[in-house]
């Protein structure tokens, strides 16, 4: 293969590279970075107004294999992952069975690779089946490539079990990623307030979060287990986290992109599409994520991405189940983002490459001559026309379908090959 | 174009009427008449013939017994209904001010028939205009008329009665 | 003035009902209308034949997901006088798996012809999906949905209210009870607040008021004695058992301490206030015995106004429904 981008803006925050160039791209690597040049190629793509960046890194996605094909399947969601120019996924140990074996482990990385859109960095489950109440072998997992280790949300009856999790893991020196939710106070379907009230559903209240990180905070400060907090929601909850921070701890958190662009007041006729764990909440804490967002508080952005059948959400709102499928409009959302709360692309798109990169403990992919190519290409002004046949995941809960959207990904490459180019 | 015609005076048209029912009886057509009255318009003459008449008086409205429910919704003002009487074998004069198209005869003559299975109905109107829709008639009438389509006949009252005809300018469905 | 997307729903471009699922978002003139209708119910329920032809050959389905024999019969009842083909089907949801069912039931239904669902069930929320997702061309009446609405219990209190003190405006309600699990609260709320009620207080403990709940335009208690002071209309709700076992209160003798409505608290209201409840009652835990029986007390006559409710609202969104399937049926 033999490409030239000419005139893309070349972003590559870590190395703080920021200018318009054209790049050569030859046998997957990157030949050259430079300006007017005048290589060979079998392809050229005009990418005037063009970002070319490495691409993402994803902290939180569902691929749903192995356990239920209705909702998606491995091929299907890293090839719907590539076309919103993700290159590497540590999918959540949820699975059924979850990843507390290494054969399941194994299984997940053949279908990858078979697949061939995405490298999957494996999650570890902290505990057996997911039940938190023994260890998973997590020495014999992380000998089998799982770097980070999580209880996918599932809360803790007993401080003991959880408070042995941290010191084992620590034993180790591996990750342990959080999403913080006490289960007893998360008994409901939608933020607490007046929306919640006038709808008559059960809600969520800030302090299920914050009592969550609370505990988890002092966890971590009580074993010395570097954490990372997924999926913050409220305006306290990223204060906890700015709050430990100050105070020396090394932490890292991510926030996913639903909880950047949506509030609560997208459920106002029930619509359980937006039905998600941790729910949405109001517009003060979503400002105070964007924020946190852009003063380094909140590290990574995730996708978060959960597919489900139509069936699934087609029921009244509390018992239809939670989750979004973000991959395929992931781009013309992330857009809309910019000049928020002032955020800038080169933020976002380190909140998507670099920071999540080392927080995986993953190597960053870089835009540099001689690496191997491991970039997306995105045009943001294309304005496209988004229904169910052009969608990538097998998931039949994507939001705002039949209609128009700016922004999309033209080209992603994964270890030098082509996972994804429009047409 | 027909001529807006003049009408009689309604108290001389009342009375004519009046004079038509007390015959009916008088001819042994019909024996100690029900009178029921259709509202609002129908209840002022019922009220002068049951009075003429010695009759028992009874009151209908036809709002729920209407044929265009589904068309024009339920029209929130609705007068009762009082049947004071058991019309089982009896005969009934039933009394409308103005007949058109035949609807109104059709509703609340559906209507007293819930109420039980009356000998006979004789149909008494102030007047009756050319514009039917279904096949009914009256027994006694004390003006017909042959309209166009932007004329109609008003009744108002009850004191004093007064029938005036009205011409629109633009075509108006008649009921 | 825009439409509420809950209006829109349930309204026909015309402006006519043609679902009713709460009355959140309803614009005054149709309440008021819905009241007037209702008044002429009345009038019919005392006439010696009760029956009128408004709904002959229309087939109404009683969808009761959660039991209730006295909604349902009311509901029957109200059908049936507008000499409606009814069909009642209880449907206990714990035996089945969750949405599916719900969807497969309703397709079932629809492929038999039904011209309306009268719906009750355990989720907030319910009937707005079935009138939107499964059968919009079906008339949906809400029999009362999980903690959200029950908007013809509502209604018939307003009528309750209508009839006995005339305008609202000047009224001072009192809603006493567990108002955050009761969906007739909510919807009593939003028809006062509509129909111009400028002073409603909700009274009992913090456990028992939902979050945020002033947003809705209340005030909230928690001395019944002194919310009672001067009002002129108290609604009491019912007290559920349950609530001692999941800790929302320490037991029914502390609440009637608190929060009962005794002869010797009434007289804090006005002299001619009246007091409500939805039914059933609980006697000696939310209200003594000799005020439910006593002269103030409108606790029976809202049954028979909940027919004539009933009555109007079917009869409105039947109409609705009507007119709207012959508009689209015209455009196409």
């Amino acid at each position: 293969m033999n490409m030239l981008i000419r005139q893309a803006r070349v972003l590559d925050p870590k190395q703080q590279l920021d200018c318009v160039a054209d790049v050569h791209i030859k046998d997957g690597k990157i030949q050259s970075i430079g300006h007017n040049l005048k290589s060979q190629v079998d392809q050229v793509i005009d990418a005037q107004n063009h970002i070319l960046c490495p691409s993402f890194t994803d902290l939180l996605t569902y691929l749903r294999q192995p356990g239920n094909s209705q909702q998606g399947t491995i091929a299907s969601e890293t090839q719907a992952a590539a076309s919103a120019g993700f290159g590497t996924l540590l999918p959540s140990p949820d699975t059924q069975p979850c990843t507390d074996s290494t054969a399941v482990l194994e299984l997940v990385q053949d279908r990858a690779q078979q697949a061939g859109f995405c490298q999957l960095l494996p999650v570890g489950a902290l505990t057996q089946g997911l039940k938190s109440s023994h260890l998973s072998n997590m020495q014999r997992l992380s000998q089998a490539g799982a770097r980070v280790f999580s209880n996918a949300g599932y809360d803790f009856a007993d401080n003991t079990i959880l408070l042995r999790c941290y010191e084992y893991a620590a034993t180790y020196g591996l990750k342990i990623f959080v999403q913080a939710r006490d289960e007893a106070l998360s008994n409901g379907h939608m933020h607490s307030g007046a929306l919640a009230t006038r709808l008559g559903l059960n809600g969520i209240p800030v302090i299920a979060e914050t009592l969550a990180i609370s505990r988890h905070l002092q966890f971590m400060q009580h074993t010395g287990v570097s954490g990372h907090f997924q999926q913050l929601s409220s305006a306290d909850g990223v204060q906890m986290i700015r709050q430990a921070k100050a105070q020396g701890m090394s932490i890292t958190a991510d926030v996913d992109l639903a909880h950047l662009c949506f509030t609560e007041q997208q459920l106002h006729s029930y619509a359980s599409q937006y039905h998600v764990q941790p729910p949405l909440r109001n517009e003060t804490d979503r400002q105070a994520l964007l924020a946190g967002l852009a003063d380094g508080t909140i590290d990574a952005i995730v996708s978060a991405h959960q597919p489900h059948e139509a069936a699934a959400k087609q029921a009244p709102f509390a018992d239809t189940a939670t989750g979004m499928a973000m991959y395929d409009l992931f781009i013309p959302l992330l857009l809309t983002l910019e000049g928020q709360a002032n955020l800038t692309i080169d933020h976002l798109i380190n909140a998507l490459t670099h920071n999540p990169a080392s927080i995986a403990g993953g190597n960053s992919h870089r835009l540099t001559e001689g690496a191997i190519a491991n970039l997306c290409l995105i045009d943001p002004n294309q304005q496209w026309h988004f229904d169910t046949h052009q969608q990538q995941s097998h998931g039949a809960n994507i939001c705002l379908n039949n209609m128009s959207h700016q922004g999309r990904v033209v080209l992603t490459l994964q270890q030098g090959r082509v996972t994804w180019q429009t047409s | 174009m027909a001529q807006a015609p003049q009408l009689p005076d309604t108290p001389s048209l009342v009375a004519d009427l009046v004079q038509q029912a007390s015959q009916l009886v008088a001819s042994r057509q019909i024996q100690d008449p029900l009178v029921i009255g259709i509202h609002t318009g129908g209840v002022w003459i019922a009220e002068a013939l049951a009075q003429a008449l010695s009759a028992p008086l009874g009151k209908l409205d036809i709002s729920f017994y209407r044929d265009d429910f589904t068309q024009q919704g339920l029209n929130p003002k609705v007068n009762p209904s009082n049947l004071p009487f058991d019309v089982n074998n009896r005969d009934i004069i039933l009394v409308d001010d103005v007949l058109m198209s035949g609807r109104t005869v059709r509703a609340a003559l559906n209507e007293i028939f819930d109420y039980g299975r009356p000998a006979s109905i004789k149909l008494a109107t102030l007047c009756a205009i050319n514009s039917r829709q279904l096949p009914i008639q009256t027994d006694i009438c004390a003006l017909h008329l042959d309209l166009t389509n932007n004329q109609y006949l008003q009744l108002d009252g009850p004191d004093p009665l007064q029938l005036t005809l009205i011409e629109q300018a633009n075509d108006d469905s008649i009921s | 003035m825009t439409l509420s997307p809950s209006a829109q729903l349930q309204l026909t471009e015309a402006g006519e009902l043609r679902h009713f699922l709460t009355i959140d978002g309803l614009p005054k003139p149709l309440l008021e209308r819905i009241i007037d209708t209702a008044n002429s119910f009345v009038v019919v329920g005392n006439q010696e034949v009760k029956k009128v032809p408004l709904l002959r050959g229309k087939t109404v389905v009683n969808l009761f997901f959660e039991n209730s024999t006295r909604t349902r019969s009311t509901f029957e009842l109200a059908a049936k006088r507008l000499s409606a083909d009814v069909l009642n089907l209880d449907i206990n949801t714990s035996a089945t798996s969750k949405g599916e069912s719900l969807l497969d039931t309703l397709r079932n239904l629809h492929a038999m012809h039904s011209d309306m669902f009268v719906v009750r069930h355990k989720q907030s929320g319910a009937p707005h999906f079935i009138a939107e997702q499964v059968t919009p061309d079906v008339a949906i009446i809400n029999a009362g949905d999980g903690r959200h609405a029950h908007p013809t219990q509502a209604m018939l209190d307003m009528l309750t209210i209508h009839r006995h003190k005339g305008a609202f405006d000047q009224l001072k309600v009192a809603i006493v009870g567990d108002i955050l699990h009761s969906r007739v609260a909510r919807d009593q709320i939003h028809a006062l607040t509509t129909l111009g009620c400028q002073d409603i207080r909700l009274v009992g403990p913090n456990t028992l008021l939902p979050p945020h709940v002033s947003s809705l335009g209340v005030t909230t208690h928690s001395n019944l004695d002194r919310a009672l002071q001067d009002v002129d209309i108290i609604i009491m709700l019912r007290l559920q058992t349950e609530r001692m076992d999941s800790a929302f209160l320490p037991s029914a003798d502390e609440y009637y301490q608190a929060y009962g409505l005794t002869r010797q608290r009434l007289r804090k209201a006005k002299p001619d206030a009246i007091v409500m409840h939805p039914g059933p009652i609980n006697r000696g835990i939310e209200i003594e015995s000799e005020v439910a029986d006593g002269k103030q007390s409108l606790i029976l006559n809202q049954v028979g106004y909940g027919i004539a409710i009933r009555m109007a609202v079917m009869s409105m969104s039947m109409s609705g429904q009507m007119q709207q399937r012959q508009n689209s049926e015209g455009k196409q």
